[in-house]
């Protein structure tokens, strides 16, 4: 997985987010250079990481700010982050999805989305949203506490469902729209299912987290 | 003639009275305007009140300090107050000024009605009861025509901050950018009846009507800010039903109350919320769910509503039921302002003026072309319902003298181009349609009440009559920064393809020629179940050039338009109420015909709405045979130079167009369609030879035969 194949696959993905629908406000990803490597997604702040702040604190923040690359249309927003070193090798990525705190989600009231009705965010059902988040950190790895590639759960400290490989921007992409926007993924099936520039990677996890609940992600 | 425009003095009502009594008396002769409870200005030790301003072409300005029983101690430090208020208001223009001082006089004068005998006393601190008061205006010297007019213009700015969304720069002073950047510093300011509108405050309902771009909201916004000064103890509310006006009147209320009290305004007594709300935060609340609250009534959220009463019923439905219940009523509210009435069931009208303790000030305010869902707004005494004894609960003073005026109308609109506001009433209606008129306003005046003028002929049943706008109600700087046919044009499509082709090309052309920004176009597709599939390829298109754009949705509701560096796509109802430089109109053939006519009417105020969005441009896109007939109106309506020409409709014709607005029953809309639908069937089957068309025509001929025998 190195920068070009990411860029290359990402722009391919908003591409497709937007001509579906699935994106009703986007920020193109910005590429920054600096020393250390290059950055795809760069985000003024990371907010991504306050842990002790209300959940709705947080996705506020993110949205207000426009730290977010895809918004859904029914508020869920996804964060494409990408760093590679100067050889552009991956170094890191974190991947979040963040569903909204107060609107019902697309697949609970879909005609509130497809017909835009004037009252149809009034309803009095609080469902408890957490984010999920996909996190590559390999300088971090820490033998059973940190994997190298991991998934997190909510805001709980030390969730860090270990993965198999790192995950590539259309991974990540599907993976919400199958398991959290199964009729917008239908519906578009065949828009998502095409060919897509490759971003290939290599296996990361370790034999010992294999033998622990873990995620397959190639 | 003196006109008196009475604003909000709950202090002094008896001498504000006596005043206005004394003034408009026959003996007494001004040209000019009596003003009361205004203006008021912020200063740094706080706001300062004027009680009554009479400013007239005989006897110049003349301020007056109120008093209402008999004590007038400290008048002079009064006087003194509310003169240099008024110069610091009035020298900044340099049409009132020679130099460094004002060109006439301030007056200042105390009034005590009540007062029998005064003492001695001398400008500047005039003393005056019901005796001296015309004799010591009369003694004030007058203005020139040119002064009086400046002075006037000045004292009716109610406020003078300028939308904070200037920051074009554009290089090409030909571009449209550069056009655009001309008109809107042109729309900047208020005229006279938008300010009279703001502060002519009525102890009851107020109605305010207008056209898409006359300032409803701006007035209204203006509105509260001035009363919220006047009287800062009342608790207020706004509402609405379109949630991106919610920013937009938070902003306004406290720009417009720092303006005129150096204060921010109090939150805690001004609620701006949304029609319906729910539980949890501020944020969430509506005054349907404070109604319910306050009267422990069960609170009916969308899902619930529209289960039991339908989609298109659900408020209405909701609310009914709870001003069926609420047998004690709670009024929470001194004063509520509705935004948008067109769009709310009458029932919720009524749960707003039961929600407001006496005197039940209200003032609404709509457009009623721009019904987007079928209602049409009641008359005011049918609207609030009627008592137990079958009397109106609101009954209106429509006379032209009304003292304030109950019912005002804002004739002059900012906002469109005259040929784009003038193709919107004519497609709106259906004055140039093959089928003839869609639908008609009741009211006979109404037509020179929105600004139109008589021609020719005359606004009377079966007659011939021309009508078209004014210079003064539709301003030439807004349509002649551009030719013609550039400020509207339609454009037909053989496929969806060529249609999302061109416009990508245009929007292109648009940013990287003519310096328009991203946030200056908007694309409305005006039906709104397909407003996601008609939109994305020319947003994959334009994502391949570069150019950031957004859908507005239930996701994305604060400011519609306001989205630094994006083109907006948008469905019809999120349109509403905002407006935009370039307006793109997208499959508008689904303007063109419908099953039903109420289904017509409904569709052809969509694509007023649309078209009333543009202070700019409008370009009229559609595919197929119905788009080709649609700009066919329009090259009708350009033929006659952007008049409506037209027989006027009879009472007869009028009734039949009135019915419109009854919805037929789901029931027998579904008959229709699926009889529609067989027809249909039955034509291919005969194209394709599968039937025979003289059996056919023979078992016509026979059925029809039995019809009539009937």
């Amino acid at each position: 997985m190195n920068f070009d194949d990411v860029k290359l696959q990402l722009d391919t993905v908003l591409g497709r987010a937007i001509e579906t629908g699935v994106s009703v406000q986007q920020n193109f990803p910005k590429v920054s250079r600096d020393g250390g490597g290059i950055t795809l997604g760069t985000m003024a702040g990371s907010s991504i990481a306050l842990r002790n702040v209300v959940y709705k604190d947080i996705y506020t923040e993110i949205e207000s700010n426009e730290l977010f690359h895809i918004k859904l249309p029914d508020g869920g927003l996804l964060i494409f982050q990408y760093t590679f070193h100067t050889d552009g090798v991956l170094k890191k990525h974190r991947l979040g999805f963040f569903p909204s705190p107060t609107l019902p989600t697309l697949e609970e009231a879909p005609e509130l989305y497809r017909y835009d009705e004037l009252y149809g965010d009034i309803l009095s059902k609080q469902i408890v949203r957490f984010p999920i988040r996909f996190d590559f950190d390999p300088k971090n790895y820490r033998p059973r506490y940190h994997p190298h590639s991991h998934l997190t759960l909510g805001q709980f400290e030390n969730c860090r469902i270990p993965v198999t490989h790192a995950v590539s921007p259309n991974g990540f992409l599907l993976f919400v729209l199958r398991n959290f926007y199964h009729q917008l993924y239908i519906r578009h099936t065949n828009v998502f299912e095409k060919k897509i520039p490759l971003c290939m990677t290599a296996l990361c996890i370790t034999a010992n987290e294999r033998g622990l609940p873990h995620f397959g992600f190639a | 003639m003196l006109n008196i425009i009475w604003g909000s003095n709950k202090d002094k009502p008896e001498a504000a009275k006596a005043l206005a009594r004394l003034l408009s008396a026959d003996a007494f002769h001004a040209n000019g305007y009596l003003y009361i409870g205004y203006p008021i200005m912020g200063s740094p030790i706080g706001p300062v009140k004027f009680d009554a301003l009479l400013l007239s072409r005989q006897y110049g300005l003349i301020a007056f300090d109120l008093v209402e029983g008999l004590e007038f101690v400290g008048f002079e430090q009064r006087l003194d107050d509310i003169a240099s208020m008024l110069e610091v208001k009035l020298k900044p223009y340099p049409a009132l000024k020679e130099g460094r001082k004002l060109k006439f006089e301030i007056h200042t004068f105390t009034f005590a009605p009540a007062k029998k005998a005064l003492p001695d006393s001398a400008e500047p601190y005039v003393l005056t009861n019901r005796d001296n008061l015309l004799a010591s205006v009369e003694s004030c010297l007058g203005l020139s025509e040119v002064l009086f007019t400046n002075l006037l213009a000045a004292i009716q700015v109610v406020t003078s901050i300028r939308s904070g969304k200037l920051k074009r720069e554009p290089k090409n002073a030909a571009s449209r950018g550069a056009r655009l950047k001309r008109v809107e510093e042109s729309i900047a300011n208020l005229d006279q009846h938008q300010s009279r509108a703001v502060i002519e405050t009525v102890e009851g309902v107020q109605r305010i009507r207008g056209l898409a771009g006359s300032g409803k909201t701006i007035v209204l916004a203006l509105k509260v800010a001035y009363l919220h000064s006047q009287n800062p103890d009342w608790k207020i509310a706004v509402t609405f039903n379109t949630r991106s006006l919610k920013d937009q009147f938070k902003r306004l209320i406290n720009s417009f109350t720092i303006e005129q009290t150096s204060t921010e305004p109090d939150w805690e007594r001004i609620d701006i919320l949304n029609a319906w709300g729910g539980p949890g935060d501020k944020e969430q609340d509506g005054i349907y769910h404070k109604f319910c609250r306050a009267h422990g009534i069960d609170f009916l959220d969308f899902g619930v509503a529209k289960g039991r009463f339908g989609s298109g019923g659900a408020f209405g439905g909701a609310v009914a039921e709870a001003l069926k219940f609420s047998s004690t009523i709670n009024p929470l509210y001194d004063l509520i302002l509705i935004d948008e009435a067109q769009d709310f069931p009458p029932e919720f009208l009524r749960l707003c003026h039961r929600f407001i303790s006496d005197p039940k000030r209200l003032v609404y305010a709509y457009d009623e072309l721009q019904s987007l869902t079928g209602n049409a707004v009641l008359p005011p005494e049918e609207l609030f319902g009627r008592d137990a004894s079958g009397k109106p609960i609101v009954e209106f003073d429509y006379s032209e003298s009304a003292i304030p005026r109950q019912d005002i109308i804002l004739e002059k609109c900012y906002r469109n181009p005259r040929p784009v506001l003038a193709a919107a009433h004519a497609l709106g209606f259906g004055i140039y349609r093959t089928g003839g008129l869609v639908q008609f306003f009741d009211q006979n005046d109404l037509w020179t009440d929105v600004g139109y003028a008589v021609l020719e002929g005359q606004l009377e049943s079966g007659h011939d009559v021309t009508l078209a706008r004014t210079p003064e109600t539709s301003p030439l700087f807004l349509e002649d920064h551009s030719p013609l046919d550039d400020l509207l044009s339609f454009v037909t499509f053989p496929d969806a393809t060529a249609q999302a082709q061109w416009l990508f090309e245009s929007i292109k052309n648009d940013i990287e020629s003519e310096e328009l920004r991203p946030e200056d176009i908007v694309v409305i597709n005006p039906d709104p179940l397909k407003t996601q599939e008609a939109v994305g390829l020319v947003r994959r298109l334009l994502f391949g050039a570069g150019i950031n754009s957004e859908i507005a949705g239930v996701s994305t509701s604060r400011d519609v338009f306001s989205k630094d560096g994006a083109v907006t796509f948008t469905g019809i109802f999120r349109a509403k109420g905002n407006e935009a430089g370039m307006v793109y109109v997208l499959n508008a053939q689904d303007c063109y015909s419908a099953f039903t006519k109420s289904q017509l009417a409904l569709i052809r105020n969509r694509l007023f709405t649309a078209l009333t969005r543009s202070k700019g441009w409008v370009r009229v896109l559609g595919v197929g045979p119905r788009m080709d007939d649609l700009a066919l109106e329009w090259s009708r309506l350009k033929s006659q130079d952007y008049k409506l020409k037209f027989k006027y409709p009879t009472e007869e014709e009028k009734k039949l167009l009135r019915l419109i607005n009854i919805e037929p029953t789901a029931k027998q809309t579904a008959r229709e369609r699926r009889l529609q639908r067989q027809r249909d069937e039955l034509l291919q089957a005969i194209r394709d030879g599968d039937i025979d068309v003289n059996q056919l025509l023979s078992d016509f001929s026979s059925a029809s035969k039995e019809t009539g025998k009937k």
